[in-house]
């Protein structure tokens, strides 16, 4: 699976990793106990110091989709991934609640949100920009 | 014997040093990364040109000056072999400032035409390379090491039998020139060697693992398998070479220890033999596999270009030819302007890999 990461985006370097390796799961590309790059390999590969791609595995770790294991490496949850509880649900809400603000700010319509939410999970999915 | 050796690789350098622009991957001219969209630009089209030219001719003028001097004078052997040597400096120094020159003129274009601007750069990465990546087991790199230190072993078991005076040099002939004296160490030497060599030759195909992958965001899927080549045929290479150094290091050790066995037919046949095998197997490599694995062809449907490029990496490229970049914890590096690999010298790993072997050989031949 290929991930891309822009040199001159808003977004840091670690997130963008982190995105890249949720959707290649959304899609599939990267399947529960698939392994991941080394932190060096990783990091050579993007020419970027080892403590970016530390950061982005660190913060995937966190949210338990893949594992961290001394000499092994790294993989991707090997359990399957449960639905979000309550609490992961509200995270994903307060962080939704001021992008969803700043459109109505700007004068789109629930429909229009709703449209851009169908859009985006289908681009997600088909690996599209 | 001499003239003929050295005006083979004299003609052999200058050759590969002239078409060195034709070997390399299109998005790298004399040092400097060209973004698709600009590897047909005229100007440095012009230049490539210009710079094959100007190298075949200085190169072959050299090679006819010294083809004349060297059958009619009638120089001494010394004379002669620092001629010889010298005259492949020249052309060597000669097209690297050359070439260097060239790098100025196209860095030059590169930024009054502003080739970068309104792109988007872009790094792409496979993240499972390391599983698609084929190379040479390290065990197989490992086997002609142990049979290294069997000879050595084997050699202590001897020691009592051999010639008071150990041959550490070989004439052209083939006879031996110069000697050492008989001690536990100068016995071994030359297996000492052979084993640091085997050494970088298995650390060479296991830095395929640790050197970074960039991949042409245009087109991904090409240059994913141009460099899941380049490092499988660098892996071949490396073990071609253990083996050859093996075989031939390991017979001339041998005969010092069994003087039965020893040939002086096979003492100048057997370092000839593999030189020429040596070059031939670096010739077919880089007309074969390229610079990245350029000339590995790969069909793929490349679709319109939304303004990706590879992310521009002049500024880690020093003269576009010394890599230092001290975040990428690459150690080994695809070279910019050649065929091969060089070091990413802002790595202090890399020093280590550089300049141990070097102090291990010169130290074990200073010491004899």
């Amino acid at each position: 699976m290929f991930i891309e990461i822009k040199a001159n985006s808003d977004v840091p370097i670690y997130l963008q990793l982190a995105h890249q390796i949720m959707e290649g799961m959304v899609r599939g590309e990267l399947k529960s106990g698939d392994s991941l790059p080394s932190v060096r390999a990783f990091a050579s590969d993007l020419g970027m110091n080892m403590h970016t791609v530390n950061k982005a595995y660190h913060y995937l770790e966190e949210k338990d989709f893949i594992q961290i294991v001394a000499k092994s490496g790294v993989v991707i949850q090997p359990n399957s991934i449960p639905k979000a509880t309550m609490e992961e649900r509200r995270k994903i809400e307060a962080q939704l609640r001021p992008l969803i603000t700043e459109g109505l700010v700007l004068k789109l319509s629930e429909e229009e949100l709703v449209v851009m939410v169908r859009k985006l999970v289908q681009n997600i999915e088909e690996g599209k920009e | 014997m001499i003239i003929a050796l050295f005006g083979f690789i004299l003609l052999f350098i200058t050759v590969l040093q002239a078409f060195m622009p034709k070997f390399l991957k299109p998005t790298e001219a004399f040092g400097v990364y060209i973004p698709d969209g600009y590897v047909k630009d005229p100007v440095v089209m012009k230049l490539k040109n210009k710079y094959t030219t100007f190298v075949l001719t200085f190169g072959i003028i050299i090679f006819v000056g010294y083809l004349w001097l060297a059958l009619t004078q009638n120089p001494t052997e010394e004379t002669l072999i620092l001629m010889s040597v010298s005259v492949q400096f020249t052309t060597l120094f000669v097209s690297i400032v050359y070439y260097f020159m060239m790098h100025l003129r196209v860095k030059k274009r590169k930024e009054t035409q502003k080739w970068l601007s309104g792109k988007s750069e872009v790094r792409v990465v496979d993240v499972k390379f390391q599983d698609k990546l084929k190379l040479i087991p390290r065990v197989i790199f490992i086997i002609p090491m142990i049979v290294t230190v069997g000879l050595i072993i084997y050699t202590f078991m001897k020691y009592d039998q051999m010639p008071e005076m150990i041959p550490t040099h070989w004439g052209p002939t083939g006879e031996a020139d110069a000697f050492s004296e008989k001690t536990y160490f100068s016995v071994i030497a030359l297996p000492l060697i052979l084993l640091v060599m085997q050494g970088m030759f298995l650390f060479m195909s296991e830095g395929m693992k640790f050197s970074g992958v960039r991949l042409n965001p245009t087109n991904k899927k090409t240059s994913l398998a141009q460099q899941l080549a380049v490092r499988k045929y660098t892996s071949l290479l490396a073990l071609f070479i253990t083996i050859g150094i093996t075989l031939m290091l390991g017979y001339f050790h041998l005969q010092t220890i069994h003087p039965e066995i020893s040939s002086s037919i096979i003492m100048w046949a057997l370092p000839l033999t593999f030189l020429i095998l040596t070059f031939t197997v670096v010739g077919i490599y880089a007309i074969k596999v390229g610079q990245s694995g350029s000339r590995i062809k790969v069909e793929e449907n490349n679709l319109p270009i939304d303004n990706k490029i590879a992310v521009d990496e002049d500024e880690y490229w020093t003269g576009g030819m010394f890599y230092m970049n001290k975040n990428d914890p690459s150690i080994m590096v695809e070279k910019r302007f050649g065929v091969g690999w060089t070091l990413n010298f802002a790595n202090p790993i890399s020093w280590i890999v550089l300049l141990v072997p070097l102090l291990l050989i010169f130290g074990i031949v200073f010491l004899l």
